[in-house]
């Protein structure tokens, strides 16, 4: 089915190449740009499967929208017990100076990133949520038009949906929250690992793409320094980190940020897309109480699965990552990217024990989770087909209504066996094939999948 | 029209320029590799020492320095880079289709240099050079980014020009393509100097009686412009 | 009761000409259950309009930014208080003030001070048991100006066991919540001090209440309220950024009286601007 894009694979990354597919990376403190490799065999996704995680998706992003209004306002969950207050405020990404701002329409999480695993039991598991600056939307987008022009025959029986309207989902988000003027996408600048996707995504969704000095506030409204008059900026789709905002709200020595830009935002002039203070609610350890907040807030059984989760905070929790780390994967809930992501199964006695005492030392910085064992995709290495372990990141736009990109990033580790799939990490990407609800449960999309999983299924037992 | 920067007016004018200086100097570097094979008394080496390389060099190293060298600024490699810096930072203006071109000249340079005839493979340096020149004026909405760029295209043509003596006969047509342009992309720029410089390429016995001292002045008022 | 008239100037004085200068101010007074704002007017120069708004914390914010040139910068903020030690607030204390904050990380040491100075009244009410940490904390330090910085944390300061309001608000701050008791950080003036002050509320389990660890005192009708935070950096009374690298310098007047003194001098000031 996909064989002919797989004898292409070398053109159709040459091409991505050419597009400038690529992301950042430092090493030894120098700045180089590495391609992203892709892999031409897809993931699949079938019509009944994709209508289930986009219903799951909606009402997650739904709940944890609500939950981040509630938390910056009126804090009923934690009156309610329903999350312990000391949870709640002690996730570092919980920004007091966003305490009772309502942002523009209400939305907190506009663009939201949902990582997804598909277990060997067939079961979608969520293992994080990515509320603040979710990247990895764009390379999809660009490998897509390549795909199509390999083989159009595939697009065709198969009805994929297509997934290029990502730029015009975008918009559409960003003109809902817009205050008037027009659309900006912010970046640190040249030198960040994801500096092609900011740029791609401002041209996809017609935005200006600036730099924090090309931006500045005067009477409490955010500017573009046009070279011939300066102009009024209505959204801000950021991709910097939130301390580096403003320097006169957050880190006060930092140089970078537009002074006042939380003033501007504060007096409703702005919407900061996505907005600050975000991170309190994709924290590691908010993670376990996101089926809570579904049922708390509305009303509703969560769709999507947690991974069994373990908080050493609760001292039953706590025993039990003692007992049993040797099976778990143990997660530094400050860190990022993959890193401070540990497997217990992995570590020599000392480090186990030394990794052990620093939970018990710091119970809140801990999460544990029963190590998943994911669905390997086929996947087409140095000439021959393998498997590697794969994760899927969905995308989420809150707008006028919660929408789910009909497509995501599939990313995949490098190594054999290996669960770490980041990028900066060496990982590549493969495409995301959502099927057509035209063709739901119609000969050709069974035979596709079953072909699919198949294959997975042969070669996961190997493992 | 779209929103322009300070900062992106001069990445525009400067993509430009670094894409031309690309083009001109490779054509340039052929030429006198050419050139070079049965000229004995070697006269060619002045006028690379002019564009800034090490012509005490032995001709092999020399015009590999011309294409590939790092620590020569002039180089073709060294421009190129230049130029893909300044498109990569405009892709909301130009738009991706477009940085595609900056982006496989670089590609086919590392290409030549890894080739064993990399003075017959710098053609298709020229050609996605072409290929970027092309799309840039056809895909390109914004007209006054537009026209910068290709304002960069003639400020530096000039410049090579007028540093080299080189196709002189040519500086009217390129002055003319300024003139043109010049009042419709909205950035400020020294009129004075401007007219100093259409004075002296209009001037009657140019340039077949110029003179290096005149011509460094034409230079001169030319770096005033903008 | 008592009504209370203040001003409060600063005068910042650059070496060179800065440009582009966005800044936000925290010194007007904030109507809370036990104060009440009568009058409030501040005074720019160079004169630029400013934007007025509330924080994240309550605190009242004035914004502003001067694109020009200018060698110095100063603001004057003066009005009329009723200040009333004897209402009630009846309000929770937010749970990010009994965590530590970046100020305010405990240091064992000072833990195990806290521990000690609250040795015979373990199980004591809370206000009482925050008092006699005060009564400890201002016993450790000696005032003194040369000893601590602005960027100088509480387990530093106490460690030092000097500094300056800011230092020992700090250090019973970060005791406070070691031994669980919600606190938090104020600034504001005080009678009888010629500059900006700074204490600490602590709650009671009813209401925040004052303690100035710097005086050893109940805070009382003398004192004026600009902002509650977690520490010192919530409660800057002056933040900017400005292009030019200028070495600066700053003069600070404040008086609080009930007299309408202060209102006279800060007239006076606007007369002077005129």
């Amino acid at each position: 089915m996909y064989s002919k894009l797989v004898q292409q694979t070398p053109k159709i990354n040459a091409q991505l190449a050419r597009y400038g597919v690529k992301f950042g990376l430092y090493k030894q403190g120098e700045f180089h740009e590495r391609l992203f490799p892709f892999d031409a065999i897809p993931r699949i996704i079938t019509a009944s499967q994709w209508s289930y995680l986009e219903r799951g998706l909606v009402q997650r992003v739904d709940a944890l929208n609500a939950y981040l209004r509630d938390l910056y306002g009126e804090k009923r969950i934690i009156r309610d017990g329903v999350i312990p207050e000391t949870f709640a405020f002690a996730s570092s990404g919980y920004l007091p100076q966003c305490e009772q701002i309502m942002p523009p329409k209400g939305i907190y999480s506009h663009i939201s990133g949902i990582d997804l695993v598909e277990g060997d039991d067939g079961v979608w598991y969520v293992l994080e949520d990515n509320l603040r600056i979710p990247s990895g939307a764009s390379y999809p987008l660009v490998a897509r038009n390549l795909c199509r022009r390999c083989d159009a025959e595939t697009f065709r029986t198969l009805s994929i949906q297509d997934n290029r309207n990502y730029g015009e989902l975008l918009r559409e988000t960003l003109d809902y929250v817009n205050c008037g003027g027009i659309n900006v996408v912010l970046t640190p600048g040249r030198y960040n690992a994801a500096y092609f996707e900011h740029s791609y995504l401002a041209e996809k969704a017609g935005a200006v793409l600036a730099e924090p000095s090309e931006l500045f506030v005067k009477d409490l409204k955010l500017y573009y320094r046009d070279a011939n008059e300066d102009k009024l900026v209505g959204a801000v789709y950021r991709r910097t980190s939130d301390e580096y905002l403003d320097p006169l709200c957050f880190v006060p020595d930092s140089l970078i940020g537009i002074p006042n830009l939380m003033s501007a935002y504060r007096a409703g002039n702005v919407a900061i897309v996505n907005a600050p203070g975000n991170g309190a609610a994709d924290d590691k350890g908010i993670y376990y109480f996101v089926p809570k907040m579904i049922e708390y807030y509305l009303g509703e059984e969560p769709i999507l699965h947690n991974a069994p989760t373990y908080l050493p905070y609760y001292p039953d929790d706590l025993s039990y990552v003692l007992e049993n780390a040797r099976t778990l994967v143990i997660k530094d809930v400050a860190e990022a990217g993959g890193y401070g992501v540990v497997f217990g199964s992995d570590l020599s006695d000392e480090d186990l024990a030394e990794l052990l005492a620093k939970v018990k030392a710091e119970p809140r910085r801990f999460i544990a989770q029963e190590v998943i064992d994911f669905l390997c995709l086929p996947t087409y290495v140095d000439g021959e087909e393998v498997m590697r372990k794969a994760d899927l990141r969905a995308f989420v736009l809150s707008g006028a209504s919660t929408k789910v990109w009909p497509s995501g990033l599939t990313r995949y580790s490098r190594e054999e066996g290996s669960a770490v799939v980041n990028s900066s990490q060496g990982g590549g990407f493969k495409d995301t094939w959502v099927l057509g609800a035209d063709l739901a449960g119609s000969k050709e999309e069974a035979d596709a999948v079953r072909a699919a999983s198949e294959v997975a299924e042969n070669d996961c037992q190997e493992d | 029209m779209g929103s322009l920067s300070l900062d992106k007016i001069d990445h525009l004018l400067w993509l430009g320029r670094y894409v031309e200086r690309s083009q001109t100097t490779l054509h340039f570097i052929m030429g006198t590799y050419d050139a070079a094979i049965d000229s004995p008394d070697e006269l060619w080496r002045g006028q690379l020492q002019a564009l800034g390389f090490d012509s005490t060099k032995d001709s092999a190293s020399l015009f590999e320095e011309c294409l590939f060298g790092e620590a020569c600024p002039s180089s073709i490699k060294n421009s190129l880079e230049a130029a893909y810096d300044n498109a990569v930072v405009l892709r909301d203006v130009i738009g991706t289709e477009t940085i595609a071109y900056v982006q496989m000249a670089v590609n086919s340079l590392e290409h030549a240099q890894e080739s064993s005839a990399p003075m017959l493979d710098c053609a298709l340096i020229i050609d996605d050079i072409m290929a970027f020149k092309g799309c840039s004026d056809d895909y390109v909405a914004d007209d006054v980014a537009r026209n910068i760029i290709k304002c960069g295209f003639s400020i530096e043509r000039m410049d090579l020009y007028l540093r080299l003596g080189y196709k002189l006969e040519l500086l009217e047509k390129e002055t003319h393509k300024l003139a043109s342009r010049i009042d419709r992309i909205g950035i400020p720029y020294d009129r004075a100097a401007f007219k100093e410089f259409i004075v002296r390429v209009y001037a009657p016995g140019f340039p077949e009686n110029a003179t290096p001292e005149q011509l460094a002045q034409m230079l001169r008022f030319m770096e005033q412009i903008f | 009761m008592r009504i209370l008239s203040y001003s409060f100037e600063t005068q910042l004085n650059f070496s060179g000409s800065v440009t582009n200068h966005d800044f936000i101010l925290r010194c007007a007074p904030k109507s809370t259950p036990f104060q009440k704002v009568l009058d409030s007017q501040m005074i720019m120069i160079p004169g630029t309009h400013l934007m007025e708004q509330v924080d994240g914390f309550g605190n009242r914010l004035h914004v502003g930014s001067i694109p020009e040139a200018h060698d110095s910068f100063s603001f004057t903020s003066y009005g009329l208080v009723m200040v009333d030690q004897e209402a009630e607030c009846a309000e929770a204390p937010h749970p990010m003030y009994l965590r530590p904050s970046s100020f305010t990380q405990p240091s064992h040491e000072a833990v195990v001070f806290a521990g000690r100075a609250l040795q015979t009244i373990p199980n004591a009410h809370v206000w009482k048991r925050a008092v006699e940490l005060m009564h400890a904390v201002y016993r450790h330090f000696t005032y003194d100006p040369l000893a601590t910085t602005t960027a100088t944390t509480a387990a530093q300061a106490f460690s030092m066991a000097a500094g300056v309001c800011q230092d020992y608000a700090h250090s019973l701050i970060m005791m406070c919540r070691a031994k669980g008791i919600p606190a938090r950080y104020c600034a504001g003036l005080m009678e009888g001090e010629g500059a900006t002050h700074a204490w600490v509320e602590v709650h009671d389990g009813r209401n925040w209440r004052g303690l100035d660890p710097t005086n050893n005192r109940v805070v009382d009708e003398a004192y004026i309220v600009f902002s509650h935070g977690r520490d010192f950096e919530d409660c800057s009374i002056e933040r900017g950024v400005f292009s030019g690298a200028v070495d600066q310098s700053q003069r600070v007047k404040a008086s609080v009286s009930k007299d309408g003194g202060a209102t006279r001098f800060a007239e006076f000031a606007e007369a002077a601007q005129q």
